[in-house]
């Protein structure tokens, strides 16, 4: 049997050969596996797309368009604390929707910026200020505006149980921006309770005093600020006050 | 120490020693199914089959049953040449070699036959037959229709050769027996029996299901194969055996070794 070792290469090779079919079935099943991993994954971000670009796109009525959990702002609010908040605003104007975002932040430290609040009169500059800070802060939840009273009470009453600041902001600015002063006023003060340093919570009370009319009192009070902190932003609106342009 | 699969190997050496016969269902039906045949008045028996189907070993079996009862010559090989034929057939059918530079007279050897009519019955196998000319096979036919002697025909079943059969036997041939490959169960019974029949009893034990089915697939059934695969596949293991024993399983044959065997014999390529 002097020819083993031959055998046994030539087996060898036999071997290899008679698997061949299966390597190559394994490679055509697990590239159509890819394949089809690849399409699905497609298809779902497609699907995730198309149902937020059809709030933008559709010219159906507002109500028709925003999903039954969507229109219910406390469905969106009560997902724990709010970072970052960006607030749909949607305009009809004949049978168009125009959507125009605005951001508000409440990461920002007093102490690093001067930020007027997008509530202010120069609204467009304050926009344009929010977009070049928040640049590199994405946004992590949008918000659509809504008549609805129950969404501020629940953003109310989480801040009861989260004392978070950036919840008492946010309804500070959005009451100021309603026009409810009174309850715009509140909230200011609650933020500035929980940090005395926020000017924007300092900047939204005095002008909220302001919008009561109490000006003595907003005089009063931002001169105070202005004395302690130095704020850019605050003597603006000093000058502002003081020149009855506000 | 000879090694037990240099037994073994030896077991599956291609013969037709009678010692070597294993009987199985399907043989024992055509052995029967000849006895039968040869019993009747027939004048010529066709025994056909592929090579490898156990035609020779048949007449061989047949013969050394039958040669007390009945005058049974077996002739194993043609005769290169008519005369030499002829020579040979004298002497079964006068019991005398024909003196030197003579030939048959073939008429008056089928005078001898007609005049043993009624008094002898001889039986002639005649093995290999596709390898007789065809003048030969109309002298036999001729012979075979004195009735006072019976040929049995053993002819390789292929196209040509199955034309011949059909053909040239078609209107003389009064009973076709054919031979066909083994079951898997015909085979697996004459791979252990063979083995057996050596007490070659672990060496059975080692040849499982799945090996025979491997065994059957590279042979289809037919006994000259599967003789020739199994003494390769011993034919390795002896090696293995005496040289390399931690390549092989006592337990059981490794198909690596019956693919091994194959590949030699040409029944698979690399």
């Amino acid at each position: 049997m002097h020819e083993i070792r031959q055998l046994e290469e030539e087996w060898l090779k036999y071997h290899r050969k008679k698997r061949r079919p299966w390597y190559i079935l394994s490679a055509i099943l697990f590239l159509v596996l890819l394949i089809v991993l690849f399409v699905m994954n497609n298809y779902y971000i497609k699907e995730d797309f198309f149902s937020k670009d059809v709030f933008s796109q559709t010219n159906l009525s507002k109500e028709n368009v925003v999903l039954p959990k969507m229109q219910d702002k406390s469905f969106a609010l009560l997902n724990g604390p709010l970072k970052h908040i960006d607030v749909m605003e949607i305009v009809h104007q004949e049978s168009a929707k125009v959507t125009q975002s605005t951001s508000v932040s409440s990461e920002i430290s007093s102490s690093d910026t001067l930020v007027d609040i997008p509530i202010l009169d120069d609204k467009g500059n304050a926009i344009e200020h929010e977009k070049i800070q928040d640049e590199k802060k994405k946004v992590h939840l949008d918000i659509q505006e809504t008549t609805s009273i129950s969404a501020y009470e629940d953003v109310e009453k989480r801040f009861m149980q989260s004392q978070d600041i950036d919840d008492a902001l946010f309804l500070a600015k959005s009451y100021y921006k309603k026009g409810a002063y009174k309850k715009s006023e509140h909230w200011a003060l609650e933020a500035n309770r929980i940090d005395p340093n926020l000017e924007e919570s300092v900047l939204i009370f005095v002008k909220s005093k302001m919008k009561q009319g109490n000006k003595n009192e907003a005089l009063a009070i931002l001169k105070q600020y202005i004395q302690k902190n130095d704020s850019e932003d605050a003597k603006v609106l000093l000058k502002k006050i003081q020149n009855d342009r506000f | 120490m000879k090694s037990r699969y240099a037994i073994a190997k030896n077991v599956f050496v291609d013969s037709i020693d009678i010692d070597d016969y294993i009987e199985l269902n399907s043989s024992v039906t055509v052995y029967q199914q000849l006895q039968n045949s040869m019993e009747k008045p027939l004048k010529m028996i066709l025994l056909f089959g592929k090579p490898g189907t156990g035609k020779s070993i048949l007449l061989n079996r047949i013969r050394e049953k039958l040669k007390h009862q009945k005058e049974i010559y077996y002739f194993e090989t043609p005769a290169p040449t008519e005369k030499e034929f002829f020579q040979k057939l004298f002497k079964v059918l006068t019991g005398k070699d024909l003196p030197k530079n003579t030939e048959v007279n073939f008429s008056a050897l089928i005078d001898f036959c007609k005049n043993l009519r009624g008094k002898r019955e001889i039986v002639i196998l005649l093995d290999e037959a596709q390898m007789y000319e065809a003048e030969i096979m109309e002298k036999i036919r001729l012979l075979s229709d004195t009735r006072s002697v019976k040929f049995v025909v053993s002819l390789h079943k292929t196209e040509d050769e199955d034309l011949i059969a059909k053909e040239h036997f078609k209107s003389r041939i009064w009973e076709v027996i054919e031979l066909k490959n083994a079951s898997y169960e015909d085979q697996t019974t004459y791979v252990h029996k063979k083995l057996l029949k050596k007490n070659l009893f672990e060496i059975a034990n080692s040849i499982k299901t799945k090996e025979m089915k491997l065994i059957y697939k590279f042979t289809q059934g037919n006994y000259r194969e599967c003789n020739k695969l199994m003494f390769t596949i011993f034919e390795i293991c002896e090696y293995y055996d005496e040289n390399e024993p931690s390549k092989i399983d006592y337990a059981h044959i490794p198909p690596k070794i019956i693919e091994m065997a194959a590949l030699k014999l040409g029944y698979i390529h690399a």
